[in-house]
């Protein structure tokens, strides 16, 4: 029933897309600033990322099919390959528009939070009772999508006895990274291709209000569910379990990720960032400034943590102490950038998706 | 994840402000046929659960298999009210905080009672008290933390039990445990079929399912706790009350906001995303909102129900009368008739989409088989009301933009997922 719901204040003019009247014109950017700002993102960061992805998903399939059916690879390069295809869905993770928008593609690879552990009751009634039809990646792509993307994989590669080859979980595992793959390659056909994204993508303000609400949901979903959750209200209450791929122990580098590609929303050397349109707006020098420090600040708590495990983290009083203080930081960055970076772009916030129980 | 597409959104034409409108309602009585409506609404659904308490009462001291299915009928009667009042939730603090001791969902229901396991499953990551089974243990201790349920009364489920070690799937009171303690689990998948509790559950004489005395005393005080729990809303609705001073305090902003943040809400993260396209994602009928009696398509085609009466501010009682006055719909013709004219056609493309749900299910594919996996036709219909969902939310977000309103600011909660309670 109750989640956190999200205290705006500010919100006055601009949600999916349309600009006011009469607010706008005095202090806002210039329609051209805002396509010049989209353009950058999705050329070198929106694009770019989505390739690795899909090279870390191939690499993976083939190291699965390496050790599980012709051995000719060992379990660390399968482990070392599914890491490295989270770091790069993780680079991705904030992204809830354009090619994403079709055929449930984000939830298809990471199924997560999964608050009534359905990945674990599907998967074992899936081991109990194999499905020969699961192992063909286009059955496993229409079934649930709690089986058929990396959570699911994490816990046939961390749980119980492991992988086995020539087994059926080394087989569902293969089916899961093909899937994975096929996925991959869409998306980063989809987003390379300048001409046509596979969904239509919104124009010039309207883009950048979307890249800006789903950089805001990135925030809140960092803090609320990937910190706050786990965290609990004291050492004695806390939940490690409630935390993002903790099997794996990928907690906090999974956080590392998300921030970093914030950050590169805000700020990427030669390339437009909102904070260079925030620098032309009046007050707005200070504006990024403050949300690229308190970024900054977080990401190096999460790389400091990086290889603790939660269970550690959420127990012992200093380490929990440094994990209050990234939430610190997470939480005063979606403060300034719902409450001041939004009004200084005339962009603001609309209904969201996070919003449910 | 749980995310809804934008971009799948209608796109709904921007109306100049210049374009033709109908006079201006006075806002005030916008706002006081709104706090009406959710009054007659709260009273309507402590009407319908008073039937259900007497239909329990009935159930427990002669527990035969004709006042269990009336007791039944009861509870689908009663949601019938109850789910129209959901558009109050959202954009309504004081409803908001109260609505999980009604409402909560999903609940683990080994919580509660005994469970099929192999179905079940013994254990959760996330609860200890997954199987804890107050039904069947006077005591129990799990974690340092004991709980002394020799007698079930209704502070025990609410101070005790209720989101017992801070997880909300330990739901012990509302509509949704008394489903539960009525049908018991549907162990149908996604096949035909809902819950089959035996009247004998509660039969003290010729006991089914062990501890039949201790099971109806669950019954009992949960019933009782949802009838003190909706008299407290009908106060608040009540001249006087609480959430009403609330919304007709700044009838020109801050009323106007709260009605569409709630219709948006609902619309959007709560209904389209969380009970409906999740479980179609899914494909588990675990992710069904009325689960235990197969009764989902009714909950949802009564919150459109809900959203349609506060937009066009008149609600058919369960009587049969009408409270009606100046609404929503009045103040954005006020602005836009074009733009009046797309909501309620939106509203009413949702409605279509919703009606077609309910007619599959009553013509014999209950809302678990819709959302099985290899049911195309099925998860069409369902696809089709998240759609409809999404796309009226999107509609409410221009009223916003048009009107000026605010979305929010929500109530933060209460609960361990608040950061506020950690990071500050």
């Amino acid at each position: 029933m109750k989640h956190p719901r999200i205290a705006i204040s500010t919100i006055t003019a601009l949600s999916l897309g349309f600009m006011t009247p009469f607010a706008a014109a005095q202090t806002a950017p210039e329609g051209a600033r805002y396509a010049e700002l989209n353009d950058a993102i999705i050329t070198h960061q929106i694009a770019p990322a989505h390739e690795a992805f899909a090279i870390a998903a191939r690499d993976l399939a083939a190291a699965l099919d390496g050790y599980c059916v012709t051995e000719t690879s060992g379990l660390d390069t399968v482990f070392d390959a599914y890491h490295d295809t989270y770091d790069g869905w993780m680079a991705v993770s904030w992204v809830n528009f354009g090619p994403q928008s079709l055929f449930m593609r984000p939830v298809r690879v990471h199924f997560w939070p999964d608050s009534r552990n359905t990945v674990g009751r599907q998967l074992a009634g899936v081991l109990n009772e194999p499905r020969d039809d699961l192992l063909d990646p286009e059955v496993l792509a229409s079934a649930s999508v709690a089986l058929q993307g990396l959570p699911a994989l994490e816990r046939l590669l961390f749980e119980g006895d492991g992988l086995a080859p020539e087994s059926y979980t080394c087989a569902l595992g293969i089916a899961i990274a093909a899937n994975l793959e096929a996925i991959g390659a869409d998306l980063g056909a989809a987003w390379s291709d300048p001409e046509a994204p596979a969904a239509a993508l919104p124009d010039d303000a309207a883009l950048t209000v979307t890249m800006f609400q789903a950089a805001f949901e990135q925030l809140e979903l960092i803090l609320t569910r990937k910190l706050a959750a786990p965290l609990g209200e004291s050492a004695d209450q806390a939940r490690p379990r409630l935390a993002e791929n903790w099997r794996s122990g990928r907690a906090l580098r999974n956080i590392g990720v998300n921030l970093a590609t914030l950050r590169d929303l805000t700020e990427n050397g030669d390339q437009t960032g909102f904070a260079d349109l925030l620098r032309d707006a009046p007050g707005g020098v200070d504006i990024a400034d403050r949300v690229i420090a308190e970024l900054d600040a977080a990401i190096a708590l999460a790389e400091l943590l990086r290889d603790q495990p939660i269970d550690q983290l959420v127990a012992d009083p200093d380490q929990r102490a440094n994990l209050v203080t990234l939430g610190q930081h997470v939480a005063e960055a979606r403060r300034i950038w719902a409450d001041e970076v939004g009004p200084a772009l005339n962009l603001n916030l609309g209904f969201n998706s996070l919003d449910g129980d | 994840m749980r995310r809804l597409s934008v971009t799948a959104a209608v796109a709904v034409a921007l109306i100049a402000p210049s374009a033709v409108a109908q006079a201006q309602p006075d806002p005030a009585a916008v706002m006081t046929t709104y706090a009406d409506i959710a009054h007659a609404m709260y009273a309507d659904s402590l009407a319908t659960a008073r039937i259900l308490d007497t239909a329990i009462g009935t159930l427990v001291s002669t527990p035969t298999e004709a006042n269990l299915a009336a007791a039944r009928q009861a509870w689908i009667e009663a949601r019938v009210p109850y789910q129209q009042t959901e558009v109050y939730r959202f954009g309504n603090p004081i409803v908001d905080d109260w609505e999980g001791r009604v409402n909560a969902w999903p609940l683990d229901e080994g919580l509660i009672d005994y469970v099929d396991v192999s179905n079940y499953g013994d254990a959760s990551d996330e609860n200890m008290f997954y199987t804890a089974n107050v039904v069947a243990n006077p005591q129990f201790t799990f974690g340092g933390t004991t709980i002394d349920a020799s007698s079930i009364t209704p502070s025990l489920l609410q101070d005790d039990l209720h989101e017992v070690d801070g997880v909300e799937a330990n739901v012990a009171t509302g509509y949704h445990a008394i489903e539960f303690l009525l049908w018991g689990q549907d162990l149908n998948g996604t096949g035909p079929g809902a819950g089959n509790r035996p009247a004998t559950d509660f039969d003290t004489a010729n006991c089914t399912g062990g501890n039949c005395d201790r099971r109806a005393e669950f019954l009992v005080s949960a019933s009782a706790l949802l009838i003190s729990d909706l008299e407290e809303m009908v106060d608040n609705w009540a001249e006087g009350g609480a959430a009403r001073a609330e919304v007709t305090a700044d009838p020109e902003t801050a009323g106007p906001s709260a009605i569409i943040t709630g219709l948006g809400s609902l619309s959007y993260g709560e209904l389209a995303g969380e009970r409906m396209q999740l479980g179609l994602l899914l494909h588990d009928p675990e992710e069904e909102h009325d689960c235990f009696a197969d009764n989902t398509h009714n909950s949802h085609y009564y919150n459109q129900v809900g959203m349609t009466a506060v937009y066009t501010g008149r609600y058919v009682r369960t009587d049969g009368s009408v409270v009606e006055g100046a609404s929503m719909s009045d103040l954005v013709a006020a602005n836009s008739e074009e733009l009046d004219t797309t909501i309620l056609n939106l509203m009413s493309a949702t409605t279509s989409a919703m009606q077609a749900m309910v007619a599959t299910a009553e013509g014999g594919t209950a809302y678990d088989q819709m959302l099985a996996e290899g049911n195309d036709d099925g998860n069409a219909v369902l696809q089709a009301v998240i759609d409809r969902l999404v796309d009226q939310a999107a509609g409410f977000e221009e009223v916003v933009v048009a009107l000026d309103l605010q979305i929010g600011p929500f109530e933060g909660s209460d609960s361990l997922d608040d950061p506020d309670a950690v990071f500050h």
